[in-house]
């Protein structure tokens, strides 16, 4: 993984490594694939994909070129992924969220507490666990996982009024996403979920309609909610994952090596994306720290407790035994 | 290809083709042009443009004009309008402007402001003697104030999109909307004069008391709608809900001139409006698209910003580029195409959000007065029975009003921040 | 022929003024009774997801009847230019054929995402993602249906 370091610096300057590379006489791509994703290129995902459209091209000696669509240009993650399905778009960026519309058993995931940190998460992913769930995607969409080890940063409660433990939660009017999972798992730890849409959820805790809602720590800082909502809660209840997709007929068109090329670049981009989200997450909390937000930390091990059985009661909708599988990793 | 696919566009829509059929054929032309990629993609595009919690705003806001229009609301208005101004000379047009300024503040669409008092107004004014071109022009053009001036289902979709608080750009669209008014009112007054245009009635205290009285609890909607979003009572979607709730209360209660056979004109109406205003969105999406396949917006952005790195005149450039493009899509389509590619300007050169949104929407809601394609227009020369290039030649006064207001907002943040930074 | 065809025409319309209008109710009652639930703590979680089915059914159902209405905003100078000419027909025939074959590419097209997508659910209560995507087919039929009508109304003029 120090060799993924010192890349850093071609990744940057993409643009200008291209142009370097065609006067140095690459041969011309054989087959050039379209790859779209919501990040912009400066968030870690978004950095992450510049690397591995690098990687790829590097490791398959500019046989395959990719052509990047950042910032949502074709559509929302669920659209991408759809089109991936349907062979409209050969690559996208997808997080379990949306993949568990796709196949259910990536539904477990918003069950708070269903791994720890990122490093089991991780461990799962890259476990015949994670390659069952891979296989099974495969199997109904025709989408390949190219790798599941893009993991997120973890999912922080923040408000507009501190949350030091499970009591402050009582009646804690947070903004979840609207899927049984959150609600459930909200319900549980005593808060009451509160359904608004994502492109009001500014407003509403602005105008206090609701009192927080749940994100990642960069969702937080870029959107300003410090402004309005200056206590972040250090829950980590949802760790997720990016799955990196392609569409399987296009891939079967590869040969084995550019194949094997592809699926490594993803994996090596996924770790480079797990070393820059650990560095983004405790830059963020710095900074934030200095522009006035009140970081708490939470006793997890409570929270973890108060929601102890809820996997097996909810799990109708990820799938028999999934649970007890998850847990096994512990 | 883009070309293609462009002259495909442009030659679907001189031949008379709906602009929104025009562009979904384009979008279908590209797809059918590249075998690579499924068609049905299309359809995918199209969904999109009716699966939008935030445009809901459009129905709800449609229903509740709608409502005011046919439960009397809208007459009351005019004839508050009437016993203000309509003593001045050239007093229809006055009250053409104010009523405008009325109505925008209960409803958020240009569109039922000219359905509504604009549709009566037409007729009044082509009874009394002002040429019909005239009559359109001011119809038209005042009613852009309607989603300046709050409440407003543009602000909403740039809010839903950029996520600026929407609370926010009501306020920052109050003065200049105000202001759009002013000074339309100002030139009206001047072309009376010269074209002896007449007068309506004589003014009197007792008749303008009464006509306060009537229209108060009309004249009290903004403020629960601002009030509502402010107060954490409601989130700016619902308020198009509350808004109609609120218009039903007043015409079938508080005015007892909602007859049950209207409500189901009234659900007709708004069926149609957002039908036709979403399936727009819908087309437009799916054209949109194509052009971010094509890198087609990035390399406007870019080369917007290599033209200038001063703040000013890239907002008068964007300015510029949204109003040409404004003329060409509805202000909901070129919403949804260009604020994403906009905003990272916003970032990159630290202009306060609520100043470009106001200057964003202001840009492309005169593009619904300007030709070749603006349903306010549209609808005004349908009732004034008058051709677009008519319509356009007596606008004329208008399009300089329209214009000098967008310049001096671009040019005077204050008159688009100075409201928000004190509430 | 000539009696049966306006009289199932005007009944398919009718069922589809009745069914977008009856959405839009629903949708708006919908919408309303979330405000109030959640004043009082107590909302209702598939409320965005049902209202925004019934959008996508009220728009796609309504392209249908707005183009029966003429409202779909068009530019009509070319079409104004030509009226009183010989080419005013053939190019109202053009005109509904390129509608007519947006219409029927949203049916066609429609089918094929809808059964590509059904396996797809929607977040809240789970309904295939077909659901979402079918009334796109069913409003492109029915521009089609319009068009044909239009068809039959100009062979008949003459
Ligand atoms: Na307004
Ligand atoms: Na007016």
């Amino acid at each position: 993984s120090s060799n993924t370091t010192n890349n850093t610096d071609n990744v940057a300057n993409s643009k200008n490594t291209n142009e370097g590379s065609a006067k140095e006489g690459t041969p011309k791509p054989k087959i050039t694939l379209q790859f779209g994703n919501i990040y912009n290129e400066d968030h870690p995902s978004g950095k992450a994909a510049l690397k591995f459209i690098e990687l790829v091209k590097e490791k398959t000696n500019g046989e395959v070129a990719i052509e990047h669509f950042p910032s949502e240009q074709l559509g929302s993650e669920s659209e991408m992924l759809e089109s991936v399905k349907m062979g409209a778009l050969d690559m996208s960026i997808s997080g379990t969220g949306i993949a568990g519309k796709f196949q259910k058993q990536y539904q477990i995931f918003p069950l708070v507490y269903i791994t720890k940190d990122m490093e089991q998460l991780n461990h799962i992913m890259n476990s015949p666990l994670g390659e069952e769930m891979a296989n099974k995607f495969l199997e109904e969409n025709g989408a390949r996982v190219l790798a599941s080890n893009w993991i997120r940063e973890p999912r922080v409660l923040f408000g507009t009024k501190p949350v030091k433990t499970l009591e402050d939660l009582k009646g804690f009017r947070i903004r979840v996403p609207e899927q049984p999972v959150w609600i459930k798992s909200w319900e549980r730890l005593g808060a009451s979920p509160t359904p608004i849409a994502l492109g009001e959820l500014y407003t509403s805790i602005d105008s206090g309609i609701i009192d927080g809602a749940e994100t990642g720590i960069s969702y937080y800082s870029s959107n300003g909610f410090q402004n309005i909502a200056p206590y972040v809660m250090l829950t980590d209840h949802v760790f997720e994952t990016n799955l990196v997709v392609m569409n399987e007929n296009v891939f079967q068109k590869l040969s084995p090596e550019n194949q094997k090329a592809v699926i490594g670049a993803a994996k090596e981009a996924g770790e480079y994306h797990i070393e820059l989200v650990e560095k983004s997450v405790d830059e963020q909390l710095e900074k934030l720290k200095n522009e006035g937000v009140t970081v708490i930390d939470v006793d997890r091990d409570k929270w973890i407790q108060k929601v102890d059985g809820l996997g097996l009661e909810l799990e109708d909708l990820w799938g028999k035994g999934l649970y007890e599988k998850f847990k096994s990793y512990q | 290809m883009i070309l293609t696919v462009g002259l495909a566009l442009a030659i679907f829509i001189i031949i008379g083709v709906p602009i929104s059929f025009s562009m979904g054929l384009a979008g279908l032309l590209y797809l059918w042009l590249l075998p690579d990629i499924p068609t049905m993609v299309i359809v995918q595009r199209f969904v999109k443009g009716a699966d939008s919690f935030p445009l809901m705003a459009i129905p709800m806001f449609v229903l509740a004009g709608s409502l005011l229009n046919v439960g009397g609301v809208t007459r009351k208005l005019i004839k508050l309008a009437s016993s203000l101004v309509g003593h001045i000379r050239g007093g229809l047009a006055q009250m053409n402007v104010i009523s405008s300024m009325f109505f925008a503040g209960i409803s958020g669409s240009s569109n039922a402001d000219v359905a509504g008092p604009g549709r009566v107004l037409i007729d009044g004014m082509i009874e009394e003697g002002y040429e019909k071109e005239f009559s359109a022009a001011i119809t038209a053009s005042s009613s852009v104030m309607g989603p300046i001036i709050p409440p407003s289902t543009l602000f909403i979709i740039f809010g839903s999109i950029s996520m600026v608080p929407v609370g926010d750009l009501f306020l920052g669209g109050a003065i200049p909307g105000i202001l759009m008014g002013i000074l339309m009112m100002a030139i009206s007054y001047y072309l009376a004069r010269k074209r002896n245009y007449p007068w309506h009635s004589s003014f009197s205290w007792k008749t303008m008391w009464v006509n306060v009285y009537q229209s108060w609890p009309t004249l009290f909607t903004p403020v629960i709608i601002l009030g509502g979003i402010l107060g954490g009572i409601f989130t700016p979607t619902e308020a198009g809900v509350v808004a109609s709730a609120y218009a039903f209360i007043l015409s079938a209660f508080v005015y007892k001139e909602l007859k049950l056979k209207d409500i189901w004109i009234v659900v007709s109406d708004t069926v149609q409006a957002t039908a036709m205003i979403m399936f727009l969105v819908a087309t437009g999406l799916g054209l949109s698209w194509v052009l971010s396949r094509e890198q087609v917006p990035k390399l406007l952005v870019d080369s917007i910003t290599s033209l200038s790195g001063n703040t000013t005149i890239i907002l008068l450039l964007v300015a510029f580029v949204l109003l040409v493009l404004g003329m060409f899509f509805s202000v909901t389509s070129n919403l949804i195409m260009m604020v994403p590619l906009l905003m990272p300007l916003v970032n990159i050169l630290h202009i306060d959000p609520v100043h470009f949104g106001v200057i964003t929407v202001l840009a492309l809601a005169i593009g619904e007065v300007t030709p070749p394609v603006g349903a306010p227009m549209f609808l005004a020369c349908k009732f004034a029975k008058v051709s677009i290039g008519d319509f356009a030649r007596a606008n004329m006064p208008f399009y300089i009003v329209l214009i000098l207001t967008l310049l001096l907002v671009v040019l005077f943040p204050p008159l688009s921040l100075w409201l928000p930074s004190i509430s | 022929m000539k009696v049966m065809l306006p009289r199932m025409k005007s009944w398919i319309d009718l069922c589809t003024e009745i069914v977008s209008g009856i959405g839009l109710i629903v949708m708006f009652l919908l919408l309303l009774i979330q405000v109030i639930l959640r004043y009082f703590d107590n909302p209702l979680f598939w409320v965005e997801e049902v209202a925004l089915l019934l959008q996508i059914w009220v728009v796609f159902l309504g392209v249908s009847i707005v183009l029966r209405k003429g409202g779909h905003p068009s530019l009509i100078l070319l079409q104004r230019a030509l009226s009183s000419t010989s080419f005013k027909l053939p190019l109202e025939f053009v005109i509904y054929g390129l509608m007519g074959i947006l219409g029927g590419a949203m049916f066609y097209y429609g089918i094929q995402l809808a059964e590509e997508t059904w396996s797809v659910k929607s977040p809240a209560l789970g309904i295939s993602r077909g659901v979402f995507i079918l009334p796109v087919s069913l409003g492109g039929a029915l521009i089609v249906i319009e068009v044909f009508y239009q068809f039959f109304k100009f062979l008949n003029k003459d």
